[in-house]
């Protein structure tokens, strides 16, 4: 597989479709997952996702490669989440459509292991923004102040939220540790 | 012994986060390939075949007079569409939109430089902005 650099450098200059679809498939399984895990839904997430590598199709030519690319699709696909939610003027819940599809995370990801179905389960517990932060620092190691930029949030936003969301997941997944236990 | 209490430094919780879930792909890319980069269909072929003859015809046939004409009555069908979706009676629109093409013609200007003024502009704007957005609409569309 050719390197990532050279990837876009084609997908821009020669607006060579086959370069553009490698980039699909190397970002589509991270992309999809951090919309999984902001909309908590998969149909939704998956939708988000065609919208944001259309988007970013059309809008390739403004990729100034200052940032990763990974980055730069990272911010697309959270403007089109934000972008969502402002139109359908409602908050995501969990609901039980997802809960039921739960049922079924094992298709949907790749080589999941027992803990990390319990930390989705987890993180769904979050807010957007806890989410979001910390799935972009700790997941794929962006910095503090990339994932800031990512999100057009103060830096102090974005640190706050992942020590929020952190305490938070320790404490559901302390419980359900617990749960475990004594049953 | 270092060792040993740089491990228990270590947040499982961290270590957890930086494994994070991967969605499989089961067939996501070429859905996508298909939705991005499918040809033209049948429509979008009609609609710039069109757009196309009529400049041909205009250009090899037409003075700059019977291109402001023609520039008119599309303006009039596309006034009538509009008001025939917006509460607008048609006449209404149409002036707005027709007024000053229609002004200038009734001048009987003897060169392009007097028919093409600022008024006549204004008219031509418009309806160059309709068509870009009915273009948009329909390339929207076929996304």
């Amino acid at each position: 597989m050719q390197d990532e650099a050279s990837l876009i450098e084609r997908a821009l200059t020669q607006r060579d479709n086959a370069a553009f679809s490698s980039l699909v498939e190397l970002h589509q399984g991270k992309i999809r997952a951090f919309l999984v895990r902001l909309s908590k839904s998969y149909d939704l997430a998956d939708d988000l996702a065609q919208e944001t590598f259309i988007s970013a199709y059309r809008r390739l030519s403004t990729f100034a490669g200052k940032g990763s690319f990974q980055g730069w699709l990272f911010r697309i696909a959270y403007n089109c989440f934000m972008q969502h939610i402002r139109s359908s003027k409602r908050r995501t819940e969990v609901t039980d459509e997802f809960s039921a599809q739960h049922e079924i995370l094992e298709d949907n990801y790749e080589n999941l292991s027992s803990q990390q179905i319990d930390l989705e389960n987890a993180m769904q517990q979050l807010n957007e923004q806890e989410n979001a932060s910390i799935t972009l620092c700790h997941g794929y190691g962006h910095s503090h102040q990339e994932a800031a930029d990512i999100l057009q949030l103060p830096l102090g936003t974005v640190k706050s939220s992942i020590l929020r969301g952190k305490e938070k997941l320790r404490e559901i997944l302390t419980l359900k540790n617990e749960m475990e236990q004594a049953s | 012994m270092t060792d040993s209490h740089q491990k228990s430094e270590i947040d499982p919780l961290d270590v957890l986060l930086a494994q994070p879930a991967v969605i499989a792909d089961r067939g996501f890319s070429s859905r996508l390939g298909q939705k991005l980069y499918k040809p033209p269909v049948k429509r979008e072929h009609v609609f710039m075949g069109m757009g196309a003859a009529w400049l041909l015809l205009a250009s090899v046939f037409g003075s700059p007079r019977a291109l402001l004409q023609s520039l008119e009555s599309v303006a009039r069908v596309l006034t009538s569409w509009i008001s025939s979706v917006l509460p607008l009676p048609a006449e209404q629109t149409a002036n707005q939109l027709t007024s000053s093409l229609s002004l200038q013609l009734t001048q009987e200007a003897g060169s392009v430089g007097q028919l093409i003024s600022q008024s006549g502009m204004i008219g031509i704007y418009a309806l160059g902005f309709l068509v870009l957005c009915a273009m948009f609409l329909l390339i929207r569309d076929q996304l």
